[in-house]
């Protein structure tokens, strides 16, 4: 590992920096009005200036994000399970799991505030929807990938069906299962701010929709500049939180390039 | 009287059916060895070793033909055999001790009496010190030699290998081969090895059954009457080179007639 992570991160910085700098001397040589386009430096003087407000509806966006994550890594893992162990369990779930992902939230969300009310459980419905897909199919991609001769291999020693899908296809498909987290995770908290907009007391979906109703587009941007910090730092996490749950991959895989890089210096 | 060999396979056949036409992979075979014996099944690539072992393991079923251990039928039973496939097959998410003790936790072993168990074997496999480590850390050797001390340590009657040096570069097979050569005498182990290495199956067995190409069938069945173990250094004796050109010529021959 030659490069430290803030040298790797220098080029994605540097272009945010390049276009915070131009939209700024745009906004100021055209003198563009601050309820059309507001400059960058005003989204940060007065998201700040309210920034107790914003912390407010930030609290009930993170937690119908973290109870409907939840919610969609059970229910897909459960899911992924039950296609693992049983073709007519496959066969009958999987054509309705993706024929739920072509349902519009747009049109599925107001029907939930329908028949929940305006409190968390619309919300958390909503972003369980839009990321257990992803789960689901990570872990099922991860399962079929388990070698044969490594099934083949574990009967052998006699084991049980439970035994082999918990001795290899689990830890086998841990790997796939963090692909597909990551997927959803970026879903997640635009999810909640969607539900929200439909109907909410607080979060930052109808902070949103109350700032835009008072013409107060820079405390839209704010908002939205929170919601992209916090969609990168969950995303960041699920990268912890593999190397924290199975740090023989990221070594394993590091052996591995190492190795095509420097020959086989063995 | 005289006691019932360990392994006795007898009248195996087994039949595919692709694409609507049957296809012949095993006729007729024939493979017998006493406890303590080592014995080779060689064979021209594709010709169904692999299936044949997957039978005898006791992983797929024969359509007919019987494998008895001890004299008992045992087809089907996998505890009778310990088996070490192609791959290592070692998990990269489970310690090198780990690794070695799967079998024994599959079987119930409490976790510590398995690991004093297989831990005790790894200065003997060359693994010692390297229990805590990763796999993908280890030489492509020492990885054969951990998925041998976990096929071991189940101490099951029969060891079936599976061409388990064909991954390795020559000179750490040539290496494995004489390891390997020691280890099963001194240990007295009773070892079914599939190989299509000549060299190989004459340095380590007691008899080599040469198979034809499919359908394959035993084309020979040749003794190798020299002392156990033997060394590299045996290949330039006469006796070894007899039996090498022995086996090479059965091997042949079969090739030759199944094409014809």
């Amino acid at each position: 590992m030659s490069r430290s992570p803030i040298a790797r991160a220098l080029p994605a910085l540097l272009l945010a920096a390049v276009i915070l700098v131009a939209w700024e001397s745009y906004v100021r040589a055209a003198e563009v009005r601050p309820q059309v386009l507001p400059a960058p430096s005003r989204v940060l003087t007065e998201g700040w200036a309210f920034r107790d407000l914003i912390w407010s509806h930030v609290v009930p966006t993170l937690a119908e994000t973290a109870i409907g994550f939840s919610l969609a890594i059970l229910v897909g893992t459960a899911a992924a399970v039950g296609i693992d162990f049983s073709m007519t369990v496959r066969r009958a779930l999987y054509p309705v799991l993706v024929a739920s992902q072509a349902i519009p939230v747009v049109a599925v969300a107001p029907l939930l505030v329908l028949w929940f009310g305006f409190g968390i459980v619309p919300k958390a419905l909503v972003v369980a929807l839009v990321t257990f897909f992803p789960i689901t199919v990570g872990w099922v991609d991860g399962f079929a990938a388990t070698e044969r001769a490594a099934s083949n291999l574990l009967r052998s020693m006699g084991a049980s069906r439970w035994q082999v899908f918990r001795l290899v296809r689990v830890p086998g498909a841990l790997p796939s299962f963090f692909s597909g987290l990551r997927i959803a995770i970026t879903y997640a908290v635009v999810g909640a701010i969607f539900a929200e907009y439909v109907g909410a007391k607080r979060g930052l979906g109808i902070f949103m929709q109350l700032q835009q109703n008072a013409f107060r587009t820079d405390l839209v941007m704010a908002a939205v500049a929170v919601t992209a910090v916090i969609s990168v730092a969950l995303f960041l996490a699920t990268y912890a939180v593999e190397r924290a749950a199975i740090p023989w991959h990221a070594a394993a895989r590091a052996a591995r390039s190492g190795s095509a890089t420097n020959g086989n210096a063995r | 009287m005289t006691l019932p060999a360990r392994l006795e396979v007898s009248g195996i056949e087994k039949r595919f059916v692709e694409d609507g036409r049957t296809v012949d992979v095993l006729q007729d075979i024939a493979i017998e060895a006493r406890a303590g014996e080592f014995v080779s099944v060689i064979g021209p690539s594709g010709c169904g070793k692999s299936t044949l072992f997957n039978i005898i393991a006791g992983l797929e079923a024969a359509d007919t033909g019987t494998v008895r251990v001890d004299g008992a039928a045992a087809n089907g039973h996998v505890e009778a055999f310990a088996y070490m496939p192609q791959q290592d097959l070692l998990f990269p998410w489970r310690r090198v001790l780990d690794n070695t003790t799967l079998g024994l936790e599959i079987q119930g072993v409490p976790r510590e009496e398995a690991r004093a168990r297989a831990g005790a074997l790894f200065a003997r496999f060359g693994l010692d010190g390297f229990e805590r480590a990763y796999p993908h850390t280890l030489s492509g050797g020492m990885r054969q030699r951990a998925a041998l001390l976990r096929t071991v340590v189940q101490e099951r009657p029969i060891l079936l290998l599976d061409e388990p040096f064909g991954a390795l570069d020559a000179l750490t097979r040539m290496e494995m081969q004489e390891w390997l050569a020691g280890m099963s005498t001194e240990f007295g182990w009773t070892v079914l090895l599939v190989t299509h290495d000549v060299r190989e199956a004459v340095l380590l067995s007691d008899r080599v059954v040469v198979l034809s190409p499919r359908p394959a069938s035993v084309a020979a069945t040749i003794d190798v009457p020299l002392p156990r173990p033997r060394r590299l250094d045996d290949f330039a004796a006469p006796a070894f080179v007899a039996v090498e050109t022995a086996v090479m010529r059965a091997l042949r021959a079969g090739i030759r007639s199944g094409h014809a």
